[in-house]
């Protein structure tokens, strides 16, 4: 069953005094499924937040409409089941970040003893434990980045949406959240990951759609927008210049230091073929490295293509 | 409208509607205070009106910081006093619901400016106080303090209890009005010598204020001289002396006697 | 009504935490205090110049905590976007707006009450009796700034922050006037005036009809119907306001 729903829709920004107003979102039509963790990519302006506020009910489609688990966008029935992680999140100075998730959950109608146990159970899966209750003007941005995830998880929701998790975190606040995440997934929460992290994306998301100046330029499985192409790289020791000519016939041939050298085989056949006469020549294989285009590439490709084409 | 009901419009209009008919409602309430809007005959009073309106929540304020300046000029004394004046003025205007701004205000004209004033525009002085008193009224219909400040300008300063009656009267009516202003038009009958209306002025202070001794004693005194000649003419005769007293004092003509009052009895009264 | 009281209760202690609101009531309440000495040097009658000024000074310094509040409830939520994970969570509207509401009320009572009880206690202190009317008074008065409240919110639901705060003065001077003009209507001489002024009465709140200083401080009766009328006339405007408000904020972007 698809959680969400977007047909064609649009977004146009009026401007104040008339005029033609600036097109954030073109004819969007697409769907999450149960279970999927979804990436949203897209340069600075492509219309990322523009999609996530349509669905969340902040800002009304100029056209088109979006559903959630079937329902209205604005039905609060669809709302219950929710998390919402902001970019950058901000809360409320005075309260502790107990008493932060503790509001969240009134607001969901959760009782006294739910909370608490949820809050405990919250605090420790994000490491707040022991600021829980230090007050929020007092937190780094990293605390704040998990707090704000646990506010989030508050209701325990079917569907998250993360809005840069990651961002402004060192490396190991960034692994702690990407672990959190794929947690998450574990258990079958249905994610929507809107990040400019696209290592994190490649490696988070089942599913992919890239955007840019409001228009989807393409929406895929992750590995299907990031095809092996053919061929490959042999990393091996042991041999030296003499054996050059009986391997140039199955790639270029490169020496690095200490003896190590690499055969990079423009086909599937040849990379084999490279493998097997290291070995025959007494060499030692190191590393067999197939050539895949990472997910970045994809992207600027088709950044690229979308702006010479004249959007 | 995106997502608005219009009905929710409609009802917010009839709401609106309800909400003038009751601000409407409180202007016809009793005891609110009718705000008191100076006709505007000139420029002047149309600048004044616009200033007012421009102050708006401030006039209060407005009227009590100019109203603390009034007392620097107080103590200065002197030239001071005059330019009470325009403050008092001002202040009347900003707040015309300002009754001890008002009865001040004619005071000062009445008393310390027609002291200070020449000769020849002292009567100049009276006047004005007596039209700032009946200005204040115009805006405070229902203040006895401003009735009684024109009576007792009348029956003290000017020394006319016949023409001070009539606002002792209009004061003693209005709610609020003290005990002393019953004692007031009392005494202001005396000197006009209608001994019998004093009397049942002071019954009928006794009845309004049972537990006011002044009251009681005056009634019995008058109830004593209304049963004996003697005590009458020594009453009356009393009244006319010490009224003489004041108003050489204050170098005003003398008022013929209400009877025949030989010399030695009305000396013997004033020593008393 | 859940999600109402839970945002009151958040916005009354974000407020009580904002040192501006602290430092506002304590120059109130010193000004309240200082009053007396002023009243010493006041011409005759020195506790009607307490009332006077001390009513005044509510007045004024409760319009400064309503401008305070109106503007501090949403525009700033907006513009940091806590009202985004607020607003993401199962809560209408105009449940935000109105908890918002709630709690800047509550706020606004509590200092008008502790401003109310110092002047109260200043006077009973010099009196020994205690002055209902006084009491009366000071309420009609936050009835009154409620209603201003409203209206302020109701602004800074379109307007930016510094606009609201110009509003919220204009409003009070404006509402201040309303008496005047509605007098002033009916010795109009021209249709058009006289129409006019009428039409501005209908449509601006008048905040004369809550100011009960000038029969305090005459010590004139005050009439039990009057205050029925005007607590009548607050409830329906400030309701009228308030149903706008939730129209203007039910449209917004955010």
């Amino acid at each position: 069953m698809a959680v969400v729903e977007m047909e064609r829709l649009t977004k146009v920004y009026e401007t104040a005094f008339g005029g033609t107003g600036v097109l954030a979102l073109n004819d969007l039509t697409l769907s999450i499924e149960e279970g999927e963790t979804f990436g949203l990519v897209g340069p600075n302006g492509s219309g990322k937040t523009t999609c996530l506020k349509l669905l969340l009910g902040l800002i009304f489609p100029s056209a088109g409409k979006a559903r959630v688990f079937g329902r209205s966008v604005f039905d609060l029935k669809a709302k219950q089941r929710i998390g919402f992680l902001p970019e950058a999140p901000y809360f409320y100075d005075h309260l502790t970040g107990e008493a932060l998730l503790d509001y969240y959950g009134t607001l969901f109608g959760m009782g006294r003893k739910q909370r608490r146990e949820r809050l405990d159970e919250l605090l420790t899966l994000v490491g707040m434990q022991e600021r829980r209750s230090m007050a929020l003007r007092f937190y780094s941005r990293g605390m704040l980045q998990r707090i704000g995830l646990a506010q989030a998880l508050i209701n325990d929701p079917a569907l998250l949406i993360l809005d840069e998790p990651t961002a402004g975190l060192d490396p190991i606040g960034s692994y702690q959240i990407r672990q959190l995440i794929v947690e998450l997934k574990r258990r079958g929460k249905t994610i929507l990951l809107c990040s400019h992290l696209l290592n994190e994306v490649e490696v988070l998301c089942d599913r992919v759609a890239v955007l840019h100046r409001g228009n989807l330029l393409a929406c895929d499985k992750t590995s299907a927008l990031m095809p092996e192409e053919q061929g490959g790289q042999v990393v091996a020791s042991g041999l030296d210049r003499s054996h050059e000519s009986a391997l140039a016939g199955m790639g270029a041939v490169t020496w690095g230091e200490d003896g190590m050298m690499a055969v990079a085989a423009k086909t599937d056949e040849a990379l084999q073929k490279a493998v097997a006469a290291v070995v025959q020549l007494g060499g030692k294989v190191r590393e067999v490295l197939r050539r895949r285009m990472s997910l970045e590439d994809f992207f600027i490709s088709a950044v690229r293509g979308d702006q010479r084409s004249g959007r | 409208m995106r997502r608005t009901n219009k009905a929710v419009l409609l009802v917010v209009l009839v709401l609106w509607a309800f909400s003038y008919l009751s601000l409407l409602a409180v202007y016809e309430s009793p005891g609110f205070r009718t705000e008191y809007v100076k006709p505007i005959l000139s420029v002047g009073d149309a600048g004044t009106a616009a200033v007012i309106a421009m102050l708006g929540g401030f006039r209060n304020v407005a009227a009590g910081l100019l109203w603390l300046r009034s007392d620097y000029y107080w103590h200065m004394g002197g030239r001071g006093w005059w330019k009470m004046y325009p403050i008092f003025q001002t202040v009347t205007e900003l707040d015309p619901h300002f009754i001890l701004a008002w009865r001040t205000f004619g005071w000062h004209c009445a008393w310390n400016l027609n002291s200070e004033a020449p000769p020849d525009e002292k009567p100049r002085w009276i006047r004005e106080g007596l039209q700032v008193y009946k200005r204040g009224i115009d805006a405070n219909p229902d203040s006895w303090e401003l009735y009684m400040e024109v009576a007792w300008l009348y029956l003290d300063r000017l020394r006319e209890a016949e023409k001070s009656i009539p606002w002792w009267e209009l004061a003693v009516k209005k709610p609020g009005a003290p005990e002393y202003t019953w004692h007031m038009l009392a005494h202001a009958k005396e000197r006009s010598y209608d001994w019998r209306g004093a009397l049942a002025t002071w019954q009928q202070a006794v009845r309004k204020f049972p537990d006011d001794s002044v009251a009681c004693r005056w009634r019995n005194r008058w109830l004593r001289a209304s049963k004996d000649p003697n005590l009458l003419r020594n009453e009356l005769c009393g009244v006319w002396a010490r009224d003489g007293l004041m108003r050489r004092n204050r170098a005003l003509p003398p008022k013929p006697p209400p009877m025949n009052c030989p010399p030695e009895v009305t000396e013997q009264l004033l020593a008393k | 009504m859940r999600a109402i009281f839970a945002i009151s209760k958040n916005s009354v202690g974000e407020a009580l935490h904002r040192m501006m609101f602290q430092v506002l009531l304590l120059f109130a309440l010193l000004f309240i205090v200082g009053g007396t000495f002023f009243a010493y040097m006041a011409p005759q009658e020195e506790d009607k110049m307490l009332k006077d000024l001390g009513l005044s000074i509510i007045s004024v310094f409760g319009m400064i905590i309503a401008i305070f509040m109106g503007v501090t409830a949403i525009q700033p939520e907006v513009e940091r976007r806590t009202i985004y994970a607020l607003l993401a969570k199962p809560v209408r509207r105009y449940e935000f707006l109105l908890g918002k509401y709630v709690g800047s009320v509550v706020v606004l009572g509590l200092s008008v009450g502790v401003m109310g009880l110092v002047l109260v206690g200043t006077l009973y202190v010099r009196q020994t009796v205690l002055n209902f009317p006084l009491m009366i008074a000071v309420g009609t008065l936050f009835l009154q700034l409620a209603v201003m409240l409203a209206i302020i919110f109701m602004v800074s639901t379109i307007a930016s922050q510094f606009m609201t705060v110009f509003a919220g003065i204009v409003i009070w001077v404006i509402g201040y006037v309303q008496s005047y003009l509605h007098q002033l209507s009916e010795h109009a001489q021209s249709g058009f005036t006289r129409y006019s002024l009428q039409l501005m009465n209908v449509l601006l709140p008048n905040f004369q009809v809550f100011d009960l200083r000038s029969q305090v401080v005459d010590n004139l009766a005050i009439e039990p119907q009057l205050i029925f009328a005007m607590i009548r006339y607050g409830v329906l405007y400030g309701l009228v306001v308030l149903a706008i408000a939730m129209i203007l904020f039910n449209e917004k972007q955010v």
